[in-house]
């Protein structure tokens, strides 16, 4: 009986579906910086190209063939979405253009209709500066305040209170890969009224979720991190709290009838959706989701595991090493004590190796682990060992080179 | 403003000439960046500051009797603050008018190092050799 989980996930067979990777024009390239943005499969890439050189249309508006064959598409993408996440209606999935948009329409719609003056909105510290700067903007509208919360220092319950109206959390650091605990976290929230906004941009690609079960009242994410076209992204949020929210933009397709003088909106989910919206990402992103849902997620996570764990037991090893980020986790963040880390992306970039390197748009949680910037390789099922051996050789050869 | 002894331009040709890979140059760009003597805190402000690079790079400056300019920079990043030096060691001692002449990436092409440096790193280096010119 082979019923291990080698069986199931099929590295090569898996990276051989990402062309940049096969690509002779790009060598021996080593792609570790999927956190900022994934590699795409063959099969999103098709999708795209489809649409532009075969059946280019509008949707939601014109009646010609096209058009309402690309509209049935598009209707089974947000249904795509909603499986994805658990969402219970396809009304829930409003199309953005990625996690940033999705955290600043709540933000301005949600929260800038909601707070009074000496109101709260808890933001934990491991946020991206998209989960922080949309709510220091509504807090400077309303008179409301932000307030840190040192995630892995205090208990939630010791800082909430009658006056927090909104949590923002993240579901997985694109620093330390730490996932806090959003079961835990949604029931304190609960429990004083205020609702639970988690940034899923990390999260998403690694540990899938279902948003009814963790009880998640808004849900961002973006397609380009799974796989997906880059300015395609979606904000989950319950029906109740999407419906009562107002418009944020106005535009074509977002209202249901315009005069000179007033306008009443559609409903969900075409009121949050003004204008014509990225078609071809979204119906590229469904073909992804299509795909993705034959992609056995545990057996390729435990893969990732696997590389993450051999490449930070070398890591550790290096002289000086400071590691960031939590154990098993898909990403390794860390500093070398004495270089700096832009000196470490030059030269790793003339070897084409892909790193990220810096603040990470996260200046907060620098501050706090003591850091200018760090270097950040992340890992995807289709990076293998070869991958992180070559990286190895040319950050030793980098770091001879600055001593 | 400390008087740091820069290599002069022709020691550069002289050492560059003498590099046949990469990682040769590169290890001179860090060697070079030891020419540089480090800021202190004071003058490592936003005034002092060229924003476009990846790096975060000061420059400052002062003006002789007889008209010439003294750069001194620093950088966070050896390699930068390599390729800042060699910038240096070309501006260093003239005056404004013969500064505005100094055709940099020229010079830089002589020395091999231009074609070692992706698009994005070019922006950041035309970035500085405009606050040279601009200080000029």
């Amino acid at each position: 009986m082979t019923n291990n989980r080698s069986t199931q996930f099929e590295p090569n067979q898996f990276r051989s579906q990402f062309p940049v990777l096969n690509s002779s024009e790009n060598g021996d390239f080593v792609y570790l910086d999927s956190a900022a943005t994934s590699l795409k499969p063959q099969v999103m890439i098709d999708a795209l190209q489809n649409y532009y050189s075969k059946h280019t249309a509008t949707v939601a508006r014109s009646l010609h063939k096209d058009a309402m064959r690309i509209t049935a598409d598009y209707d089974l993408a947000r249904q795509r979405v909603a499986k994805f996440i658990g969402a219970t209606e396809c009304d829930e999935i409003i199309w953005t253009s990625g996690t940033t948009e999705s955290i600043n329409l709540i933000a301005q719609s949600y929260a800038r209709s909601l707070l009074q003056p000496d109101d709260e909105i808890i933001v934990s510290d491991l946020e991206h500066h998209s989960n922080l700067i949309p709510w220091l903007i509504v807090a400077e509208q309303t008179g409301a305040k932000v307030t840190p919360w040192a995630i892995n220092d205090i208990a939630l319950s010791s800082l909430i209170n009658p006056k927090t109206k909104i949590v923002a959390v993240t579901q997985m650091s694109n620093v330390t890969g730490y996932c806090p605990d959003l079961a835990k976290i949604s029931a304190v929230v609960h429990n004083y009224g205020a609702v639970l906004v988690v940034d899923g941009a990390q999260g998403i690609v690694h540990n899938p979720i279902n948003v009814v079960d963790y009880d998640i009242d808004f849900y961002a994410f973006s397609a380009h991190k799974l796989y997906g076209p880059t300015g395609v992204g979606a904000l989950y949020g319950k029906k109740r709290l999407l419906a009562s929210m107002p418009v944020w933009q106005g535009g074509g397709k977002m209202l249901t009838q315009a005069s000179f003088t007033d306008f009443t909106p559609a409903p969900l989910p075409a009121k949050f959706e003004a204008g014509t919206p990225n078609i071809a990402g979204i119906l590229a992103f469904s073909a992804t989701l299509n795909w993705l849902e034959k992609v056995e997620i545990s057996a390729a996570n435990h893969y990732v595991e696997t590389l993450a764990d051999y490449a930070t037991a070398k890591l550790s090893k290096i002289d000086n090493i400071t590691i960031y980020s939590v154990p098993n986790s898909p990403l390794i963040s860390f500093t070398i004590a004495g270089i700096h880390h832009n000196d470490i992306a030059i030269l790793l970039s003339e070897q084409n190796i892909a790193i990220r390197t810096g603040e990470l748009c996260a200046q907060p949680l620098m501050k706090k682990l003591g850091c200018q910037g760090v270097i950040r390789l992340s890992f995807m099922p289709y990076n293998n060992h070869h991958d992180i051996d070559n990286f190895l050789n040319v950050l030793n050869d980098a770091l001879l080179l600055l001593k | 403003m400390t008087n740091q002894q820069l290599y002069s331009p022709e020691k550069l040709t002289e050492i560059f000439a003498k590099q046949h890979n990469w990682q040769d140059r590169y290890r001179q760009l860090i060697l070079l960046s030891k020419q540089l003597d480090d800021l202190p805190a004071e003058a490592k402000i936003a005034a002092n500051q060229v924003y476009g690079c990846e790096n975060r790079v000061w420059l400052i400056y002062k003006k002789t009797p007889n008209n010439q300019i003294f750069f001194q920079g620093d950088s966070e990043g050896r390699i930068v603050k390599g390729l800042l030096a060699i910038l240096l060691i070309l501006a260093n001692g003239k005056t404004a008018d013969e500064i505005m002449e100094i055709d940099f990436e020229n010079e830089l092409k002589a020395l091999n190092i231009i074609d070692e440096l992706s698009e994005t790193r070019l922006l950041g280096l035309t970035k500085l050799i405009e606050a040279i010119k601009k200080a000029a």
